[in-house]
């Protein structure tokens, strides 16, 4: 009696437990600690800027290829957006505020050829095997409604882990096509295989698996809206 | 079960009673040196950017070391639970999970902090009732922590093959079961190696046997039913 008394008290209590272990997961979303950046880079260290320095340079496939100084970038129109970050890695940061340019305020002013059909992100850094990150996206997918040239992040100045001075945001894709420590935008006629994707990663990023190209700010994933200046 | 001792020494303080028997132990050496393992290489990931920039192949290596070491150790410590099941690991388990009124009262009257009443509760089976806590909790932290895993890994090999909903919130998960685990080893430690009235458990663990009057002041219950069930069990003889 004594055996059957225990185990009956073990079955409820395994009952109780496994109620509440299924209450607390179905409550899950999202825990409170999991809105955090974790800055999973490949660049051996975080590369240094000198705003006296610092040069963005727009080339490639163009008709007037630029180089800017951060000055003359602070002073072009700006944009902001409020947009979720979220990486493959199943991490996600939700409505981090971006202010920066729109890539189409650069092309009014670098004028690209018409079989300009892709834009190539140069990193300054290199990796542990000395190789530079590089991001390659269509244009269509760098001049989506929420894909910015940041230079800001949550209001102030964009952190050196964050890829100061000036990185790219795509919001509807996956945070490895968010290249940071921007220093070169290249147009070109073909797409350039970017780092992740030289290891298998896919091209096409985007967080959302519905139909893309016609996507627009209202479906886009996480974003609370834009402004222009 | 028997009951045996040195030949030298007090008669009664050296005598020792078996508490583990050696796959209970091969399984609690290897869950020990397996979360060890995957909780330092998960502290780095966590909180040493460094620990993603060497990368091989398509895959960041520590993440894949760390994913890989979680299968392998899932793998073999199932294994050790199904094979030494009938050799006294089911038995264990069987007795840490089975909780009566008594183990409720002394978890929320604390014994600890009132001794008076420690005596009233008294005496407890084998496993007293934050021993079961560990291990219930210990159970459910390994399970969680293999299952989120498992996607996570599962997500990396496939390159972004799974639902990402489901990585997030196994990414979530598993973080925070991770915390939670070290903090329960923590606990955990203390009691078996620090703190007075417990740390003699902790040869129980190392060796299979502890003391017998250490056994019949804290777990009475238990070790009059060892003493009942080895009729034969003698205490050694006296002097050396």
């Amino acid at each position: 009696m004594g055996l059957l008394h225990e185990r009956m008290e073990r079955r409820r209590f395994l009952r109780l437990l496994g109620a509440g272990v299924g209450l607390a997961i179905a409550a899950c979303s999202p825990l409170p600690f999991s809105d955090r950046f974790r800055i999973n880079t490949v660049e051996r260290a975080v590369p240094r800027f000198d705003p006296a320095t610092w040069e963005l340079v727009v080339d490639g496939l163009v008709e007037r290829p630029l180089r800017l100084s951060y000055h003359e970038l602070l002073g072009l129109p700006s944009a902001s957006q409020v947009s979720d970050f979220r990486c493959v890695e199943g991490w996600r940061v939700g409505r981090v505020r971006w202010e920066g340019v729109r890539l189409e305020t650069l092309m009014r002013i670098v004028k690209p050829l018409p079989e300009a059909k892709y834009v190539t992100l140069h990193s300054a850094g290199s990796t542990y095997g000395n190789e530079s990150y590089i991001e390659s996206l269509a244009l269509s997918e760098a001049t989506l409604p929420d894909s910015l040239l940041a230079y800001h992040m949550q209001g102030k100045p964009l952190p050196p882990k964050h890829g100061a001075p000036l990185r790219m945001v795509v919001a509807q894709m996956f945070g490895y096509k968010s290249a940071k420590w921007v220093t070169r935008i290249e147009f070109s006629a073909a797409e350039v295989t970017g780092y992740w994707e030289k290891r298998g990663w896919a091209t096409d990023a985007y967080i959302s698996k519905g139909p893309r190209r016609k996507m627009g700010p209202s479906q886009a994933t996480g974003l609370e809206g834009f402004d222009e200046y | 079960m028997s009951i045996d001792g040195h030949a030298s020494g007090n008669r009664h303080d050296k005598a020792t009673i078996l508490r583990f028997r050696p796959a209970m132990r091969l399984l609690h050496w290897a869950h020990t040196a397996a979360f060890s393992l995957l909780l330092g290489s998960g502290l780095t990931l966590y909180f040493l950017p460094k620990a993603h920039t060497i990368i091989v192949g398509p895959y960041r290596l520590i993440p894949l070391l760390h994913g890989l070491l979680g299968a392998l150790s899932t793998v073999l410590l199932l294994g050790v639970v199904l094979l030494g099941w009938p050799r006294g690991i089911g038995d264990d388990i069987k007795k840490a999970l089975a909780w009566d009124r008594k183990d409720l009262a002394r978890l929320l009257v604390l014994p600890m902090l009132f001794p008076q009443l420690r005596e009233r509760l008294q005496p407890q089976g084998k496993y007293a009732s934050a021993q079961k806590v560990n291990v219930l909790l210990t159970i459910a932290f390994a399970g969680g922590l293999a299952v989120t895993g498992s996607v996570l890994l599962a997500q990396m090999l496939s390159r972004n093959a799974l639902p990402i909903d489901l990585v997030g919130h196994s990414l979530d998960w598993h973080d925070l079961l991770a915390f939670a685990a070290a903090l329960v080893l923590a606990a955990h430690v203390y009691f078996a190696a620090i703190h007075p009235g417990t740390r003699a458990s902790l040869r129980g663990m190392i060796t299979g046997r502890v003391s017998a009057e250490w056994a019949k002041k804290h777990y009475g219950r238990w070790a009059a039913r060892q003493d009942k069930q080895s009729p034969k069990a003698k205490l050694p003889p006296q002097g050396g």
